[in-house]
């Protein structure tokens, strides 16, 4: 961990500066967010407890933010690390901030800037020698806090020092993921991904599609964000899109493509009558009085309601599970919306490919910036390896278009992808050297794809597999064979769960993490065959289930080896309940975490209520009784919250105090094995808990007064207090416990068993379980 | 048998959510009161004082342990005084007066204070570890206060519009109050660990109409009750120094007012904000007096709809009731206002050259409290 950079001045409180200034609080660093006078300055450090998506993992990180002015703190330079320049795109007015501000610099502190479209040796052109060493660009992206790149340039005089305690500081610190990027226009990730965007536009134009056409293949079905091309481009805002577009028109000058980056007409039109986007409340879309949302016509500029948008391509595309057929069926279809994809597709690969080596030496780098910047979920080579080289540079080739050379030579000399993974480790194609070069490992990152290609899978079932992470730690992997992207718990996993735990209860393995690197850690229970054991009345099948992984739960508790769990993203239901028992946690930062079985009609059944009350009882709350403490997790679970950070996970009582936090996802599953190994000194698995001490009937039916005071205020409904009071049942310890009394932990779970049973069997509850798979809400009945 | 008559009558300020007084001691704050009263009183030696006997309705966590003992030892009184907590909830240091001053009469002893305290803030109503009987539960003992408040409402056909306009007079009085220095003489300001000294209610405000109207109800989804006409959760202590009429005359101490009659009355408790009614009858007959002989009221407003309702029932003339503003803009710490209501009565009934005066308050599970006062 780097010390040097212990408290930061952030120049400039817009929306970026204070943003990121945000983000270093929660990272725990202070800041000092400068502007040019205290109204601005306050109002950057508002704008983070307000602003959505959240800045914040909790409003109170706030604190750590100083709001300071120009004129009056200039002094308080003196006393930071790192000084980050975030103020408006100009030449000089940044000239003139770091004039005022060398004098104050520490001899040792560094200087960058966050510009997006000023070149680095511009701004360091009056810069002194001795700051020049320590001066380069660090560039975030929006929401900083969510948005995982930051792009390092460094100048010439920029020194080793410099620019390798940012890459530290901006990994670990901030848990960015580093692209390096030269120093040319838009750099990788807005060059790249503004280059697809404004061809998007061009091609819609001249193809004759829609807004919502568009949106509807280069969204979710391409491996792209929800918000696809033109919801992105209103949530951006379209002046910015404008500016960034002509930043690369106006300085790319050498760029074959320079005329994409020029403003389509559409584009003007809507900046011209103020439309731009989410901030101005109409754009691409807008949402019309009766809330329906419309869209642009490109020929006349006026909103007109969506269409229905009907692509063969899409249906096919629609039903395969992986990402990589989803791309070829789109790719390779003959109908309307497959010529719009692939001419989108194949301009983009091959502009990419054209930028080797004048935005990045590598291919990496460039699929880093796209997936870290733009949430794409492979980067252009890795989307072109998946529609196969050959076979598309063939179509390329026949269709007239000039296919870069160096993919060409590729092709020749055999090898047929950009990357290949195997035996422990991963190639990539090298563009100038003309050769696979191995991608160094980073000692923090264990990736589980390379790692298993080195022969460590031990077994692979359906939806999990167990691989051998060395050192005689063990990891269960998701994989789920019905929702790839997340990972809800069925048999398969729970056998594989149950395959490694045996492996550690008979000594072969010393400990186990329980983690993957997919889309998300788990989004619960099996929902569809939840349902199906219901409406057939299979009872005993459901209970047998249900105790199955209630069991499990257990066996994670008491395995002899430590067990440590890393949630990252969604993390819901039953993917909660299988991460609450183990040893130890080792979050991302960015875990979403509820119990959120009411939703659906059902309370937690698979231990989670004995989770939460064993995290309450345990957590230190000062004066707070059982009753109080039983009370806020009833409140907890009854609201279904979902916690919106690690930290908030905490709060809420879905994780431990000590847990540990990684701000770093991909940093997840080395430091669970860390955290797995260091456990193992000495591991004693927690005692079997038999002296709990809950609220009983007395408290139960306090609770039951504010349930009936909810339904009397009209906040929930006749099946919500019956779902309540079976919850409250379970969590006040049933009819075992009381003041005098203690139960042990196998009654809580026979209890919250018998009361999910149940309540799967009402009609209300089936409603509600139905009403979710179809339309991914929740039915309020 | 002796009369028992009131020397003294003090207060705290009343603290409101996100206030100053929050955070203060309990304890802390009943005995700077209790120290400002014997202040005033020097005549009183403080090891005549033979009880203290302190009204609180949750008696627990910083409120436990007996805090009127506590309290006297933070006072700075002599360790000859005794102390004894009472709860009658809402009522308990009106009680607290009732006991002292009976005692007084009995002759069992001669100077005591009647003092009360809660701190809404630090102990939640219900208290910390509520186990409630599923029989009880059952016939609605546990029922909540909004929900009694409406079934008055509903009773008495009383609109959300009185019920505001009840509310906002109460706001308008206790400025008015404040403003002209009506509350001067009831008021020891509370020094909040050297931070910061309070020495106002915080609770009066300017009504924002628009605002009030705006909100939702509190309790019944299709209810009439809203937090504008409910009174507010808030911290406060009170302090009465009451003794024989003979130690008073002996020691040519000035009598504020003399206690008349006492009484508690129990009332169905899903209603239970009638309580006043029974109370107040019976405290009458007592004092062989009728309502319509008693110059000035102090009935403490727990909801706007509950003391409309007594009022309307009562058929109370509304121009004597709450002349310096009530709970609904004052606050209504539970254990303190019994004492609070009976210190502001002997201030406006000395404001208004009153000669008699009724303090009333209803009590959750059904009950009703009532002290008259002469002068």
């Amino acid at each position: 961990m780097p010390k040097k950079i212990q408290k930061v001045a952030v120049l400039g409180a817009g929306v970026m500066g204070a943003q990121i200034a945000g983000h270093l609080g929660n990272a725990g660093i202070p800041s000092y967010l400068f502007d040019i006078n205290e109204e601005f300055a306050n109002k950057g450090k508002e704008t983070l407890t307000f602003l959505k998506p959240a800045p914040l993992y909790k409003p109170k990180y706030a604190d750590l933010v100083t709001p300071c002015t120009y004129d009056n703190d200039m002094e308080k330079i003196a006393e930071v690390n790192w000084v980050l320049e975030a103020v408006v795109e100009r030449l000089d007015i940044k000239e003139s901030v770091y004039k005022n501000l060398i004098p104050h610099l520490k001899k040792d502190a560094i200087l960058t800037s966050n510009t997006s479209g000023i070149p680095l040796t511009d701004l360091t052109e009056t810069l002194p020698e001795d700051v020049k060493t320590r001066f380069m660009i660090t560039h975030f992206f929006n929401p900083p806090r969510y948005m995982q790149l930051l792009e390092l340039v460094r100048g010439e005089k920029t020194s080793d020092d410099t620019y390798n305690t940012m890459v530290e500081f901006g990994e670990l610190v901030l848990g960015k993921g580093i692209v390096h990027a030269k120093d040319t226009p838009n750099f990788i990730g807005n060059r790249i991904g503004i280059y697809g965007m404004m061809t998007a536009v061009n091609l819609a134009a001249e193809q004759g599609f829609t807004v919502e056409e568009v949106d509807k293949l280069t969204g979710t079905i391409s491996g792209r964000p929800k918000s696809a091309t033109f919801r992105t481009a209103d949530v951006v805002g379209l002046d910015i899109l404008k500016n960034v577009s002509l930043t690369t028109y106006e300085k790319a000058l050498a760029d074959e493509q320079r005329d994409v980056f020029q403003i389509p007409e559409i584009l003007e039109k809507l900046i011209e009558s103020d439309r731009l986007g989410q901030k101005s409340k109409a754009g691409f879309y807008k949402k019309m009085e009766d809330r329906s949302i419309h869209s642009v016509d490109f020929k006349t500029g006026e909103y007109v309601p969506q269409g229905r948008v009907r692509f063969d391509c899409y249906r096919i595309a629609k039903d395969h599970q992986k990402l990589e057929d989803k791309l070829c069926a789109l790719v390779y279809g003959d109908d309307r919306g497959s010529k719009y994809f692939w001419e989108l597709t194949a301009r983009s690969l091959i502009y990419s490919a054209n930028r080797i080596p004048e935005i990045s030496d590598d291919i990496v780098n460039i699929d880093n910036a796209l997936k870290w910047g733009f949430s794409w979920e492979l980067g252009p080579f890795e989307g072109w390896d998946a529609i196969g080289v050959r076979k598309s540079v063939e179509r390329m080739k026949s269709e007239g278009k000039k296919v870069p050379s160096w993919v060409i030579e590729m092709l020749q000399s055999g090898r047929e992808t950009f990357y290949c993974t195997e035996n422990g480790e991963k190639t990539y194609w090298s563009a100038l050297e003309k050769h696979p070069v191995i991608i160094k490992k980073n000692p923090k990152i264990l990736n589980l794809a390379i790692h298993k290609s080195g022969g460590n899978r031990l077994i692979r079932d359906l939806s999990a597999s167990v691989n051998d992470l060395g050192d005689g730690v063990l990891n269960v992997e998701f994989h789920s064979i019905l929702q790839p992207m997340l990972h809800p718990i069925d048999s398969s996993l729970i056998e594989m769960i149950n395959y490694a735990l045996d492996l550690i209860d008979n000594g072969e393995y010393k400990a186990m993490v329980l983690g993957h690197q997919g889309a998300n850690f788990s989004a619960g229970a099996n929902l569809n065959l939840l349902l199906e054991l219901s409406q057939n009345e299979l009872w005993d099948a459901l209970d047998f289930a249900v105790k199955t992984l209630q069991d499990t739960t257990q066996r994670i508790r008491f395995s002899k080896g430590p067990v440590v769990a890393a949630p990252f993203q969604l993390a819901l239901g039953g993917g909660v309940e299988i991460v609450q028992p183990a040893a130890h946690r080792v979050a991302a930062a960015e875990t979403y975490m509820g119990l959120v079985e009411v939703g659906v009609g059902l309370i937690p059944g698979g231990g989670g209520n004995l989770r939460i009350i064993l995290n309450a009882l345990e957590a230190g709350t000062g004066r707070m009784g059982a009753f109080q403490k039983i009370q806020k997790t009833f409140e907890t679970v009854g609201f279904a919250k979902i916690a919106t950070s690690a930290d908030e996970a905490k709060h809420l009582g879905y994780l431990k105090n000590d847990d540990t936090v990684v701000l770093n996802r991909d940093h997840l599953i080395q430091t669970a094995k860390e955290k797995a190994l260091e456990l193992t000194q000495g591991y004693e698995p927690p005692a079997y808990r038999d002296d709990l001490k809950l609220p009983g009937a007395g408290g139960r039916t306090a609770m039951s007064m504010a349930l009936k005071g909810f339904k009397m205020q009209g906040k929930i409904s006749e099946h919500d207090m019956k779902i309540g009071e079976k919850l409250a049942y379970v969590l006040t310890g049933g009819d075992n416990a009381g003041l005098t009394k203690s139960v042990d932990e196998q009654y809580i779970l026979d209890i919250e068993r018998e009361a999910f049973v149940s309540l799967a069997g009402e009609k209300l509850t089936q409603d509600r379980i139905k009403y979710m798979l179809k339309k991914g809400k929740p039915l309020r009945n | 048998m002796s009369d028992s008559v009131i020397i003294d009558a003090v207060r705290s300020p009343i603290g409101i959510k996100n206030g100053n007084l929050v955070g203060i001691r309990p304890d802390d704050l009943t005995a700077q009161v209790v120290k400002g009263l014997l202040n005033r009183n020097e005549k009183v030696a403080s090891d005549i004082i033979e009880d203290l006997i302190l009204g609180c309705a949750f008696p627990e966590g910083p409120q436990g342990m007996l805090m009127a003992k506590g309290v006297a030892i933070l006072a700075g009184l002599p360790e000859t005084v005794a102390g004894s907590v009472v709860n009658r909830f809402c009522g308990s240091s009106m009680d607290a007066v009732h006991q002292i001053s009976a005692r007084i009469e009995s002759g069992d002893m001669t100077v005591g204070i009647a003092a009360g305290v809660e701190d809404m803030f630090s102990i939640p109503m219900g208290g910390f570890n509520p186990d409630f009987h599923p029989q009880l539960a059952e016939q609605e003992y546990y029922i909540g206060m909004g929900e009694t408040a409406e079934n008055l409402a509903k009773d008495g056909k009383i609109s959300r519009e009185d019920q505001e306009d009840f509310a906002v007079d109460s706001h308008q009085k206790a400025l008015n109050a404040w403003a002209n220095g009506h509350f001067d003489n009831e008021i020891i300001s509370i020094d909040v660990y050297g931070e910061t000294t309070v020495d106002k209610d915080e609770g009066p405000r300017e009504p924002d109409l628009d605002k009030i109207k705006s909100l939702n109800p509190a309790f019944l989804e299709n209810g009439t009750i809203t937090p504008a006409t409910s009174s507010p959760i808030s911290i406060g202590a009170s302090a009465v120094l009451i003794t024989s009429r003979k130690f008073a005359e002996e020691n040519e101490l000035t009598v504020r007012a003399t206690i008349k009659s006492r009484s508690v009355a129990g009332v169905d408790w899903r209603k239970m904000g009638m309580g006043p009614l029974p109370a107040t009858e019976k405290a009458l007959k007592k004092a062989e007096l009728t309502i319509e002989d008693i110059d000035v009221i102090e009935l403490n407003e727990a909801f706007g709809a509950q003391s409309l309702y007594v009022i309307q029932k009562g058929n109370w003339n509304q121009t004597k009731i709450n002349l310096n503003g009530g709970a609904i803009a004052l606050g209504h710490p539970l254990g303190c206002s019994g004492a609070r209501i009976i210190t502001t009565l002997i201030n406006v009934m000395e404001q208004q050259c009153a000669r008699t005066g009724l303090a009333t308050m209803c009590i959750g599970t059904g009950q009703g409290i009532s002290t008259i006062l002469e002068r």
